[in-house]
C-alpha cells in the first residue's frame, strides 16, 4: 500500500510531466500589419516591406528568391543606414533593388520615401530582366499610330484621344471583306462607356461606327463585312479586366476558358486558396462566331494585354502575332490587401511605403505559369525599327498577310 | 481549453491514486450470463482487443493576427479504429489504438465584400495512441486514461467558395466553387502528427468475454501542420474530441 506522500508525489509528477506536454505548443508570432505601419527608421521600412510580400506574395511556391536569406542579408545593410545617418536615394533605391532582386512578379515595384531625404525610391525587379531581353525596344506609339492613315487601303481611321483611348481603322481584307483593327493604349473602355451618360455616348458611337463602342455596348452583330478583327496591344500597359468580356470575349463562339486562378487564403507564404476556373464569359449578343481574331503583341504589352493575347490563344479562331509579352499575366486589384491578404499593400502618403504586386496566381489549363515569362506568339514577328522609319509598321503588316493570306 | 486538460488529468490523478489505495478490492464473481457479468475475476496479464467508431469534432487552433475577418469554426467528422489491451494489474492497463480519425474545420470570411467566401477542410488521419488505463469497478467499470499518439495526415479534401478573377469580370459567384481532393505541399504540410490523449470512458461487461464501452477522448496535437518553412510562421494546431463507442473482447 502506498503512503498518502507517495500518492500526493505521483499525482504531482503526472500533473507535471503532462502540463509540459500541453506547454509544448508554440505561441502565436507577433507581426505588424504591413498594410498599415508607421515606419520611423530605415530598418522598420525593410521590415514591413518585406513582411508584407513575405505574407502577401503569390509565387512562394515556385519562386527561386529564397527570402529568408534575403532578410539576414538586407536587414544589416538597413540598420547601418540608421546608424550611419541616413542613406543617399541611390543607396536606398540600390538596397531595395538588391532585395526584390529576382522576384517573378512582374507587376512589382516598391516605392519608399527616404527618411533623410524624402524623396521616393522604387525598386522593380521585373525591371532587370526585361530590357535585357535581346528583342527589347521601346514601343513607338505615337510614331505607328501615327502611320495608320498611311497605310496602303486604310479607311475609317479614328482616334478618340486620351478620352477614349483607342484607334480604329478599317483595312482591306479578302474580296470586299474588311479587317477591323483596334488599337488600346490601355484598357479602360468599359469604365468610359459605362461613365458617359447617354447623350456623351452617342456622338462617340457616331464617330467609331462600327467600331468600338458597338462593340463593347451592343457586341459585334451587324458586322457581316468585317472577316477579322486585329487587336493591338503593343506598349499597352493593361489596365481594367471589366474591358476583356466586351472587348475581347465578345470576339469569340463560346466562353473563353483561360485555366485557373487563385489567391491567399492566410498569412502563411504557401497559404493559398482553392485553384478555381478562370473563365470570362462570352456576351449574350457576340455574334462573331469563327471569324479570325488576331492579337499583335510586343515587348511591353503588359498585364492586360497579355490576358488578351492569352484568350484569343485559347480561341480556336484566335492567333497571337508579334513578341512574347511583358511577364506580367497575374491580375491584382488596388486595395485588395484587406480583402485577399495579398497584393497592393503599403500607403506612401501616409505610412511612407507602397508595394504594387500580384492578387491572384494564373495559370493556363495545364496548371503553367506565365508569370515572369509572358505570352509567346504562336507567330513571332520582332519589331523592325529600321522599317518604321521607312514607314512601314512590320508587325502590323505581318498580320494583314496572315489574314490576307491563312499564313 | 487548457483548464478542460488539467480537469482530466485531475480525474485520470485521482483514479491512478484510488485504484492504488483501493485495498478492498477483491476478484469479482463471474457466471458469464449476459446482465450478471462482471469484468475477468482475474485481469492481470490478459489482452483484450476491440473495435471502436463514432464521431468528433475538431478545434482548428490558429491566431489570425491581423488577418481578423478569417473566422474558423470546429467541424465534425468520424472516427474508427482497433485497439488493443494488456492488463497489467486490477486496475492498471496499457491500451495501444490504430485509429482513422477526421481533423476537419471550416474558415469562413467575415468581409463584406467576400460573405460568400469559404473553405471547408476535411482532413484524414491516422494516429496510434498508446495510454495508460485506470479503471474500477466491476460489471460498470469508470475508466480514466493518457498517453499520447503518432500519427500521419493521410489524406484531405477542400470545398468551397474562392474569389475568383472570374467573379471580378463577372460578380457571379458561380465560378467560385471549388471541391477537390488536397494536394500536400511537401514544403509547407507537416503530415507527421503527434500529442497528447486523454479521456474517460463506461465499459460495461457484456458476457464472459465481451465488454461494451462508451468513451470521450482528446487528441491533443503538439506537432504544428506546418513545416518550419519560414521565419514568422503562425502554428496552426488540432485539438480534436471523439465520441465513441467499442466493443473489445477478452483473451
Amino acid at each position: 500500500m502506498l503512503n498518502n506522500v507517495s500518492v500526493m508525489k505521483r499525482i504531482a509528477f503526472v500533473f507535471a510531466v503532462a502540463l509540459a506536454f500541453v506547454s509544448c505548443r508554440k505561441e502565436a508570432v507577433e507581426v505588424v500589419d504591413p498594410d498599415r505601419h508607421y515606419c520611423y527608421t530605415y530598418a522598420d521600412q525593410f521590415k514591413t516591406v518585406w513582411t508584407g510580400i513575405d505574407q502577401g506574395y503569390l509565387f512562394w511556391d515556385h519562386d527561386t528568391v529564397d527570402w529568408d536569406a534575403v532578410y539576414e542579408k538586407m536587414l544589416p545593410v538597413f540598420e547601418n543606414f540608421d546608424k550611419t545617418g541616413g542613406a543617399t536615394d541611390n543607396e536606398l533605391t540600390d538596397a531595395y533593388q538588391t532585395m526584390v532582386r529576382g522576384l517573378l512578379d512582374h507587376h512589382m515595384y516598391v516605392q519608399v520615401k527616404n527618411l533623410k531625404t524624402g524623396n521616393a525610391v522604387y525598386a522593380d525587379p521585373a525591371w532587370e530582366e526585361v530590357p535585357f531581353r535581346d528583342y527589347y525596344h521601346y514601343t513607338p506609339f505615337d510614331q505607328q499610330v501615327a502611320l495608320l492613315s498611311t497605310m496602303e487601303g486604310v479607311s475609317n481611321y479614328k482616334s478618340g484621344g486620351n478620352s477614349f483611348p483607342c484607334h480604329f481603322a478599317l483595312f482591306p481584307g479578302n474580296g470586299s471583306k474588311k479587317i477591323a483593327y483596334l488599337r488600346f493604349r490601355s484598357f479602360q473602355v468599359t469604365s468610359v462607356v459605362n461613365y458617359l451618360p447617354a447623350a456623351e455616348l452617342a456622338p462617340l458611337r457616331s464617330f467609331y461606327g462600327t467600331g468600338i463602342v458597338d462593340g463593347v455596348t451592343n457586341g459585334w452583330a451587324g458586322n457581316d463585312n468585317v472577316e477579322a478583327v486585329i487587336i493591338d496591344v503593343r506598349g499597352n500597359g493593361g489596365g481594367q479586366l471589366a474591358d476583356l468580356k466586351p472587348v475581347v470575349a465578345s470576339l469569340s463562339a463560346s466562353d473563353v476558358d483561360l485555366g485557373y486562378s487563385r489567391t491567399k487564403e492566410g498569412l502563411g507564404r504557401l497559404d493559398y486558396s482553392a485553384w478555381t476556373p478562370f473563365i470570362i464569359r462570352c456576351p449574350d449578343n457576340h455574334l462573331w462566331g469563327d471569324k479570325k481574331v488576331i492579337v499583335l503583341t510586343d515587348v511591353n504589352s503588359v498585364s492586360c494585354s497579355e490576358i488578351t493575347a492569352l484568350m484569343v490563344q485559347s480561341m480556336p479562331n484566335g492567333t497571337v502575332i508579334g513578341e512574347r509579352t511583358y511577364g506580367a499575366t497575374c491580375p491584382l486589384i488596388s486595395g485588395g490587401h484587406d480583402m485577399l491578404y495579398s497584393g497592393v499593400f503599403g500607403d506612401y502618403g501616409r505610412y511612407g511605403y507602397y508595394v504594387y504586386t500580384s492578387n491572384f496566381d494564373v495559370v493556363d489549363k495545364n496548371y503553367q505559369s506565365l508569370e515572369g515569362e509572358g505570352v509567346h506568339p504562336d507567330i513571332e514577328c520582332l519589331f523592325d525599327y529600321n522599317a518604321l522609319l521607312n514607314g512601314h509598321d512590320n508587325q502590323l503588316e505581318r498580320a494583314l498577310e496572315f489574314i490576307r493570306t491563312g499564313k | 481549453m487548457k483548464k478542460r486538460i488539467s480537469l482530466c488529468l485531475l480525474v485520470f490523478a485521482v483514479l491512478t491514486a484510488y485504484a492504488q489505495t483501493d485495498t478492498t478490492y477483491k476478484p469479482p464473481v463471474n457466471d458469464g450470463t449476459f446482465g450478471n457479468t462482471v469484468f475477468p475475476a482475474n485481469p492481470i496479464s490478459r489482452w483484450s482487443v476491440g473495435l471502436f467508431g463514432g464521431v468528433d469534432k475538431n478545434h482548428h487552433v490558429i491566431d489570425v493576427l491581423y488577418a481578423s475577418d478569417m473566422k474558423y469554426t470546429d467541424m465534425g467528422g468520424k472516427t474508427a479504429g482497433v485497439s488493443a489491451s494488456w492488463h497489467a494489474k486490477g486496475w492498471l492497463s496499457l491500451r495501444a489504438d490504430v485509429a482513422f480519425v477526421q481533423k476537419n474545420y471550416r474558415m469562413d470570411r467575415d468581409n463584406r465584400y467576400l460573405p460568400f467566401v469559404y473553405t471547408e477542410s476535411v482532413n484524414n488521419y491516422l494516429s496510434v495512441p498508446v495510454t495508460a488505463v485506470v479503471s474500477m469497478g466491476r460489471t460498470f467499470r469508470v475508466c480514466g486514461f493518457f498517453g499520447g499518439y503518432a500519427g500521419y495526415w493521410l489524406s484531405g479534401h477542400r470545398s468551397g467558395q474562392s474569389l475568383s478573377v472570374t467573379y471580378l469580370t463577372t460578380h457571379s459567384e458561380e465560378d467560385t466553387y471549388f471541391d477537390a481532393d488536397y494536394t500536400f505541399d511537401e514544403v509547407r504540410d507537416n503530415r507527421f502528427d503527434a500529442g497528447l490523449v486523454f479521456g474517460a470512458a463506461m465499459r460495461c461487461a457484456l458476457f464472459k468475454k465481451l465488454d461494451i464501452s462508451a468513451e470521450m477522448r482528446w487528441y491533443y496535437g503538439l506537432t504544428d501542420i506546418q513545416k518550419n518553412y519560414m521565419v514568422n510562421l503562425n502554428p496552426r494546431y488540432n485539438t480534436t474530441r471523439t465520441m465513441q463507442v467499442g466493443l473489445s473482447y477478452w483473451f
